[in-house]
């Protein structure tokens, strides 16, 4: 098998299986050209990709895509087939690091999470929608060799999870995740992961991610800020969700002195008044990827992987992609959807 | 005069021994062939049973646990009888009221187990076969007469089929009152709410019925064997007194307790499971194979289990054949994870949709 694929690299254009995304936001499976691995590079073959919230954004709108047709996908876990410098084994399984980073900027040299020119994996070359991609060999992190490759999936999300949690400068006394989508229940996990005794409250309208957040342990699970007290203050609150206003919401309930963290992308101007900020003496994070993460996601998914299996809540075929794309537009899984395009 | 093996052996003549569901070669999450818990036990359980470890030196105390589960069922204390694994039931209710001369009445096919510990008590087994995959339940009321236990699993396993609560209730008033009806409800929690009976109810009106349940199922604990009769006060007595003292170990009891103190992480699961299993019937319809109609934790297919066997193997999925089961020529396919039923899938339509398989990459 990998001698074939191999050989298949030899010719100068093969084509591989993939959704692709035109300018006009119309999604097909078809094929598109699969560029031959240049020395530093490797052909990985996908086996799951995950579909993440802002992929849903990209259906919608188009926004950041730099080429079309675009095949998204970022979140991607495969096997190398095919490494011509020899820099990966063939048959290594691999998380392939979701950032394409400039590598001039002043920012880059000082870590790969803050180049200025930072785009995605997807919406500026062709990502893990697809039965093959290619990556630089240096944008691989090699899995431990018994791991499941649908537990890997998860360490790209795991890892700005990590990120936004490697950002507050104390141990929080409780804390309340305003949003339950992936990332939300990612931060969640490890929050809970390092003080596993942390009383969360968490609140989601969507009642199926509710229900998730109470199996993973969430103290309260309320259907929104609503049905918080006003005066529910906690020292830490994580905005998941960005809707309008969410960002001043989570001020309001975070403790004197208490951090607010928001991982969510809103585009919305935000109301917060500064004198909130300062008279609570409030730390307010945003949150973007991550930076050194990403192996240590992968070696948190390795030591447990059944603590994030439920995670994972939904699983598509790439033939099955198109038709359940357009349903996630209109209700998104409860947890973590992700694409087989790897072909039995 | 036979040596002690031999006359072990001849004790054994015609009792089909048990065969167990074979993991797949890969992680553990590709074993669809056992009807486990995908999603294994809840992280307040992972910690229960590692806090238990320390108090091993102690003998079991099962009393908290016991009321707790009466408590959920509905029923008194007295009523309840924990067993490890429902299993040990069928063997104690076998030892109890079946033995040379006796009958006991299955659908065909049936639960192994069942089977099994009415042949080891000496017992005949009196075969009824399936409608459409569910008990007739007619005909098996008609077999009841003379006979001392009627084994009904519902949902049936090995097809998932449920029976009608309504049809339970008529079938219980048609029994003798002297053959004991052990309704298996192993798979309850997956059925839909209309075909879950009320047995609360029909153990107050018929003495004669017990109600096996496990929680190997949708409690993911079946690795520490728990299960549990419901019955009459006095049948309890007897199977108390007819068990060994403590079957059910004590890490076993902590993670009953923990499991049943939040119902967040098992109601999740099952819901997952109801999602696959959906997913998976709607590929069988797709693909016009036959199946039943599952309220369990697993669909019965008639696939060609040799079809699937090579890709399986390389996607390190397991399924269980019928022919195991008394269903040669079908295949019984446990819920797994997401990604494994996606796999699974995958190779459904690679391997019997008539599709060529495309090659990994195409020249162009």
């Amino acid at each position: 098998m990998l001698v074939s694929a191999v050989l298949l690299l030899v010719e100068a254009r093969v084509r591989t299986d993939a959704l692709l995304l035109d300018e006009d936001l119309t999604l097909r499976l078809s094929s598109r050209e699969l560029a031959a691995p240049r020395i530093g590079e490797a052909t990985i073959r996908v086996a799951w990709a995950g579909i993440c919230g802002s992929d849903l954004h990209v259906l919608r709108t188009g926004a950041w895509v730099s080429y079309w047709p675009a095949t998204l996908g970022h979140e991607v876990v495969g096997v190398v087939v095919a490494c011509p410098g020899d820099e990966v084994r063939p048959g290594t399984m691999v998380v392939v690091d979701s950032r394409v980073t400039c590598g001039r900027c002043s920012s880059c040299v000082r870590s790969a999470g803050t180049c200025e020119n930072i785009s995605w994996r997807g919406e500026s070359c062709p990502g893990g929608f697809a039965r093959h991609l290619v990556a630089p060999v240096t944008s691989l992190i090699a899995c431990p060799e018994d791991m499941e490759s649908a537990i890997a999936v998860l360490a790209e999300p795991l890892a700005v999870a990590v990120h936004a949690v490697n950002n507050l400068s104390v141990a929080p006394d409780d804390a309340l995740l305003v949003g339950y989508g992936p990332v939300g229940a990612l931060v969640h996990l490890e929050l809970s992961r390092r003080w596993p005794q942390l009383p969360v409250t968490v609140t989601e309208p969507d009642h199926e991610r509710r229900a998730l957040a109470a199996a993973f342990g969430a103290q309260r699970s309320l259907d929104g800020l609503d049905a918080l007290d006003v005066s529910d203050r906690f020292t830490l609150v994580v905005d998941g969700a960005g809707f309008p206003g969410s960002l001043g919401r989570c001020c309001a309930h975070a403790a004197m002195g208490g951090t607010v963290l928001t991982v969510a992308l809103s585009f919305d101007a935000e109301p917060i008044v500064p004198a909130v900020l300062v008279e609570r003496s409030l730390t307010l994070i945003g949150s973007l990827g991550f930076e050194h993460e990403l192996p240590e996601a992968v070696e948190i998914l390795a030591s447990d992987p059944d603590r994030y299996r439920p995670l994972v809540t939904e699983a598509i075929l790439l033939e099955e992609a198109p038709e359940r794309l357009a349903g996630l537009l209109a209700s998104p899984s409860p947890g973590k959807a992700v694409i087989r395009p790897w072909q039995e | 005069m036979a040596g002690v093996a031999e006359r072990a052996a001849e004790r054994l003549a015609g009792v089909p021994s048990y065969r167990r569901g074979l993991p797949g070669p890969g992680p553990a999450a590709g074993k669809l062939s056992s009807n486990e818990s995908p999603l294994g036990p809840s992280p307040a359980v992972r910690a229960a049973i590692t806090a238990a470890a320390s108090s091993v030196n102690r003998y079991p105390e099962p009393e908290s646990t016991a009321e707790i589960l009466a408590a959920r069922a509905g029923v008194a204390r007295s009523q309840i009888v924990l067993t490890n694994g429902s299993d040990e039931l069928c063997y104690l209710v076998a030892s109890l009221l079946l033995g040379r001369g006796r009958v006991a009445v299955v659908g065909d096919p049936c639960y192994q187990i069942d089977a099994t510990a009415t042949l080891l008590a000496g017992a005949t087994v009196r075969r009824v076969p399936l409608d459409s995959g569910g008990h007739d339940l007619e005909a098996m009321a008609k077999a009841s007469v003379g006979a001392s236990v009627v084994w009904i699993p519902s949902p049936h396993n090995p097809t998932g089929v449920a029976s009608d609560p309504d049809d339970l209730a008529r079938f219980m008033s048609a029994v003798p009152e002297d053959c004991l009806v052990v309704l298996d409800e192993a798979y309850r929690a997956f059925s839909d709410r209309d075909r879950r009976p009320d047995v609360t109810r029909l153990l107050g009106a018929h003495p004669n019925l017990l109600v096996q349940r496990t929680l190997s199922k949708d409690f993911a604990l079946a690795g520490l064997r728990v299960g549990y009769a419901l019955t009459s006060a006095t049948l309890a007595r007897s199977l108390e007194t007819a068990r060994a003292p403590f079957s059910v170990n004590s890490i076993a009891l902590s993670a009953v307790s923990a499991a049943l103190a939040s119902d967040s992480w098992r109601t999740m699961a099952i819901a997952r499971v109801c999602e696959e299993r959906s997913r998976l019937e709607a590929a069988l319809r797709r693909l016009h194979i036959e199946h039943y109609p599952s309220q369990a934790n697993f669909v019965t297919a008639r696939v060609d289990l040799s079809l699937l066997a090579g890709r399986l193997g390389e996607a390190g999925l397991a399924l269980r054949s019928g022919s195991d089961l008394g269903l040669p020529g079908w295949t019984r396919i446990s819920i797994g994870w997401a990604p494994q039923m996606a796999v699974l899938r995958s190779i459904l339509f690679a391997s019997l949709d008539g599709a060529s398989h495309p090659s990994d990459m195409m020249e162009t």
